[in-house]
């Protein structure tokens, strides 16, 4: 996880041993992070929950289209390609 | 059942372009795979350079993440390459004088009998000849 992204608050409930374990194995201040940590695994391994969007996954990437300052063929290439050695 | 491979280029180009007929032509990929009549592989190489793409072409961190999120939900299969494919990768790219990047792609169309999907004309053009390569233009 990086810690500089912008942060919402999210209210969950947990089951009771869960939350007893978090507590006395998680430092207060580091809660937050450990959460996060898990749920970006669990969110990509997508495991434990069924996706609600019916929407295809590409139609909802080119959604962003009307979203996004428009580029050249070129600087796309560009963009792809800088950095490479 | 079809096999595509896609390539950064068609990923980028159908967000970026204001040219839509990209965007159509993945629309319509898309379609055949939900049809079950053909699926899409793609190198890890795929999402490397699908996020640096991002990174020099949108300022937003916040709105490159959530493009990206969507992007990893593709319908697609991301293949492993062992260290033979990677040497019978360099091969080629020496051949035919290209990248490895871009021949990663085209390789893994060859290898699994598939049309590799690039708007990259410069790849065509060095590569059509060996074939299982669609140049989208």
């Amino acid at each position: 996880m990086i810690n500089c992204m912008s942060t919402k608050r999210l209210t969950v409930s947990l089951p009771s041993y869960l939350y007893d374990m978090i507590k006395r194995e998680v430092p207060e201040r580091q809660i937050s992070g450990v959460v996060t940590c898990m749920l970006e695994e669990g969110m990509y391994a997508k495991k434990c929950y069924v996706k609600e969007s019916k929407v295809r996954a590409v139609d909802r990437f080119l959604s962003w289209r009307g979203k996004l300052p428009k580029k050249t063929a070129k600087q796309i290439t560009e963009a792809i390609r800088k950095g490479r050695m | 059942m079809i096999n595509y491979i896609i390539d950064s280029s068609i990923v980028l180009r159908s967000l970026l372009l204001p040219d839509s007929r990209v965007a159509k032509r993945l629309k319509r990929i898309d379609g055949e795979v939900e049809h079950g009549e053909a699926k899409i592989y793609a190198p890890q190489l795929l999402v490397t350079e699908v996020a640096n793409g991002l990174r020099f072409s949108e300022t937003s961190v916040d709105k490159a993440q959530g493009i990206l999120r969507d992007f990893f939900d593709f319908e697609l299969t991301y293949f492993e390459l062992s260290n033979v494919n990677i040497l019978g990768i360099l091969n080629l790219s020496y051949e035919l004088g290209t990248t490895v990047y871009d021949t990663t792609y085209h390789y893994l169309a060859m290898m699994l009998e598939g049309r590799f999907i690039t708007c990259d004309k410069a790849y065509h053009k060095a590569a059509k000849h060996l074939g299982n390569i669609e140049l989208l233009d």
